[in-house]
């Protein structure tokens, strides 16, 4: 199965394992159980017009992005 | 305040809070488990949901059996950490990497991150809750002052846990009032109606206190405690009620104890309790009326109607209510 995995700034390596695009912004969901890995990133772009991943600005807006992505799967 | 005699003694109280020392046990252990991590609360919040929604026993929490979802309890708020900008930049390029794998590591990586995002949320209600909570010491304070009951540690401990709960339940609303608070009982003490009476007589005896009772609120919070999902539960919790309404009726004057009005409405609250009886046999599920269950609703709003003529139309507009609302159900 071909899948996409990026590498963020702690180095590790995530799978792409959602897109969650809430209020015209899109999110990542990234995951790796091989070594318990979790975390959500929001794609931004920056000044030289490439893509980019920053953290959320709080916890709210975590939340909220897990539910969106918790509902998008839970027939699963 | 004035002197009332109520079925419940102080030794009784003690005894009936007795089931959550288990969830205090069990809040122990996760605290121990990593400790200096979760706040006492947020334990207790978490041990009562392994209990009770994990279906976790005591037994099993000790021995380590729930140490796999606890863990997950504890990593997702590191990952929630972990995702939250703390005023540094981090900013890093979106470069996929396109990989072929088996498709079992995928899967694998979305079923850890669904059970990371179900914990998550779930802790999110629980903060939410306990945001709530902060001002729940003033119920429990209240609790402590209506029934006089003795101010122990471990007392303390349990009533804080209803108070808590019942504070929670009713979404943090000063306005709320105590029919709601009523209502916001029973949700919380689905499955534990010696709970549900200990919660029950202090918002009665709050009502009193504030008095703000009258004949209408009374049937509003009997209204309420008619069968909801759970028929079973919510009749046994009703006979305790009904047995207020019944002292209450005299006690206001509405209907003299020696008058024909008072044997009939005695007859009525027998009939009524025949609804526990026929509940109990019928083996309810919870969520569904079976028709044992759908007959027991109509002998309660039997019950209704027979307290609409003995009182008459005064209160015709609420009884009415209270009749269409059980039979929707």
């Amino acid at each position: 199965m071909d899948l996409y995995t990026v590498k963020l700034d702690d180095d590790k390596e995530y799978v792409i394992i959602d897109t969650v695009v809430n209020n015209d912004n899109k999110y990542l969901i990234l995951s790796s159980s091989d070594e318990d890995n979790f975390t959500v990133r929001k794609v931004i772009v920056d000044n030289n017009n490439e893509e980019c991943l920053i953290k959320l600005d709080s916890e709210e807006e975590y939340t909220k992005i897990l539910s969106l992505f918790y509902k998008n799967h839970k027939e699963d | 305040m004035a002197n009332k005699t109520y079925a419940y003694t102080d030794a009784d109280v003690w005894n009936l809070f007795s089931n959550y020392d288990e969830t205090r046990e069990v809040a122990e252990y996760i605290t121990k488990k990593y400790p200096s991590f979760f706040s006492k609360k947020d334990a207790i919040m978490h041990a009562t949901r392994l209990l009770n929604d994990s279906n976790y026993t005591k037994a099993e929490v000790l021995s380590g059996k729930a140490d796999e979802t606890i863990d997950l309890i504890y990593k997702a708020e590191v990952y929630l950490a972990q995702s939250i900008r703390n005023n540094e930049e981090n900013k890093v390029p979106l470069k996929p990497v396109k990989q072929h794998k088996p498709i079992i590591t995928f899967k694998r990586a979305l079923t850890f991150g669904l059970a990371v995002a179900a914990v998550t949320i779930v802790g999110k209600e629980i903060k939410n809750t306990n945001k709530k909570n902060e001002e729940y010491v003033n119920i429990s304070q209240n609790i402590g002052m209506l029934t006089s009951l003795p101010d122990s540690e471990d007392y303390l401990h349990k009533r804080d846990i209803v108070a808590q709960n019942t504070y929670s339940l009713g979404n943090g609303n000063y306005a709320y009032n105590t029919n709601q608070m009523a209502l916001d009982i029973l949700e919380f003490s689905k499955g534990n109606n010696d709970l549900f009476s200990l919660a029950l007589y202090d918002t009665y005896y709050n009502m009193n206190y504030d008095k703000l009772r009258n004949i209408d609120d009374v049937f509003l919070a009997l209204k309420i405690n008619t069968p909801s999902e759970s028929a079973n539960e919510g009749l046994n919790n009703s006979n305790y009620f009904v047995e207020y309404v019944l002292n209450d009726i005299v006690n206001n004057g509405l209907v003299k104890k020696d008058s024909k009005e008072y044997q009939r409405l005695l007859e009525a609250v027998e009939s009524y309790k025949m609804v526990k009886l026929k509940v109990d046999a019928s083996s309810a599920v919870y969520g569904k009326l079976n028709d044992s269950d759908q007959l027991a609703i109509n002998d309660l709003v039997d019950f209704v109607s027979e307290l609409r003529s003995i009182l008459g139309d005064k209160y015709k507009d609420t009884i009415d209510k209270m009749v269409e609302g059980t039979r929707g159900r």
